[in-house]
């Protein structure tokens, strides 16, 4: 283990070891690691491959908004999924994730010859070369094509696990359980309005539960000290919904937004036997309040 | 997906109601006396606005009654519902 981790942080249980796989070989982590934050606590710098070129590609953010960490997990014909972004999943015991767009392995990889020779690809290069001779297309240039197309393999039989879904009516909807979510469904529900806050992590908090240190205050006390409050006290609310681990997925007319709630993807393969993998939440809501600073 | 607010159940979602097309296409006294133009006008011809629209709805998965809904066809905007038979509000 490298020292690479913070230690002593409130939201990484490290009391609890969890094994994984990544690319065939065994690492640890501990209970609240995502995929990412585990592989880089164990110095795995090199996640996959960029698509064209094949360049190497690394860790950029802690979130949804993860552009280069992706990886395929498990290597089963039905239940493998590829393009899972290694930022947002927990890690779990059993779990297995590979590196995509590479052969034969992440380090070494004969599609980073594209990379190479780039510079005889230039715009319109497709379009040109293969054109000739004709009868290459059918048996040489597409199967050649939809060979490197994609970055992950699809499963090829039917989904087996099981999926959920609800409707359910609002009269406020706050997205994204940070600081100034926490604070507008508290109000919104204490004006006593029916009051449901999603966040896609496992807490809410947002930016707040990395802050730990001292220059973080809010209302004279410490950020932690302040969430822990605010947790607490909204728990108490009774029309105000808490859905963590949950994320929108769209946003349609007359405030009808579609989320999408992981309930077992973090369970350990044994925990997640013979129950609900994720469960989409059809929300019908009066008002809706975007509370991510992203957009 | 939007909202529609039935005249006799109240406010229900879009998926519930089935479009009956442009409303208020009068039906000619005398379909034997029109030329083919003229039928093939009351019968096809519709306008296709991009704006206020008025239309005609089904509560087909509901109380399966007609009425009558101003619609913006840009934005799905609905200023108003009424009964057929009613009075079309004014612009």
């Amino acid at each position: 283990m490298s020292d690479l981790r913070v230690h002593k942080t409130k939201y990484i249980n490290e009391t609890k070891r969890v094994s994984f796989k990544y690319d065939g070989k065994n690492y640890f982590g501990y209970e609240g690691d995502t995929l990412a934050s585990a592989l880089l606590a164990n110095g795995v710098h090199l996640i996959g491959r960029s698509f064209k070129y094949h360049r190497p590609r690394g860790i950029m953010s802690c979130g949804s908004e993860e552009p280069n960490a992706i990886c395929q997990i498990g290597d089963k014909k039905d239940l493998t999924e590829p393009n899972v972004r290694a930022t947002e999943l927990e890690i779990y015991e059993g779990l297995e994730a590979f590196s995509q767009n590479c052969w034969p392995n992440v380090k070494f990889d004969i599609g980073g010859i594209n990379n190479l020779i780039s510079p005889l690809i230039p715009a319109g290069f497709y379009y040109k070369t293969f054109m000739w001779p004709k009868s290459f297309w059918k048996k040489v240039y597409e199967p050649l094509i939809r060979m490197s197309a994609g970055l992950g393999k699809s499963p090829t039989e039917p989904d087996p696990d099981m999926y959920d879904h609800k409707y359910v009516h609002y009269d406020v909807l706050v997205i994204g359980g940070g600081l100034s979510g926490i604070i507008s469904a508290k109000i919104a529900a204490k004006s006593n309005l029916k009051t449901l806050l999603v966040d896609d992590k496992k807490t809410i908090g947002g930016s707040t539960i990395y802050q730990s240190n001292d220059s973080f205050k809010i209302d004279d006390q410490h950020s932690s000290k302040w969430l822990e409050k605010e947790i607490n006290e909204i728990s108490k609310i009774d029309n105000l919904t808490v859905k963590t681990r949950t994320s929108i997925a769209a946003y349609h007319r007359y405030n009808y937004l579609l989320a999408r709630e992981n309930l077992t993807d973090h369970l350990s393969i044994k925990d997640k036997k013979d129950k609900i993998r994720q469960r989409l939440w059809k929300i019908r809501a009066k008002k809706s309040n975007r509370s991510d600073r992203r957009n | 997906m939007f909202l529609i607010n039935c005249p006799f159940c109240g406010e229900r979602d879009q998926s519930e109601f089935s479009s009956g097309g442009e409303a208020h296409i009068v039906r000619p006294k005398q379909p034997t006396e029109l030329s083919d133009d003229e039928w093939a006008e009351f019968l096809f011809m519709r306008k296709n606005i991009k704006g206020v629209q008025f239309e005609r709805w089904n509560h087909s998965h509901g109380c399966r009654k007609w009425f009558n809904v101003v619609r913006d066809t840009s934005n799905d905007k609905i200023h108003s519902v009424y009964k057929m038979g009613e009075k079309p509000p004014v612009k």
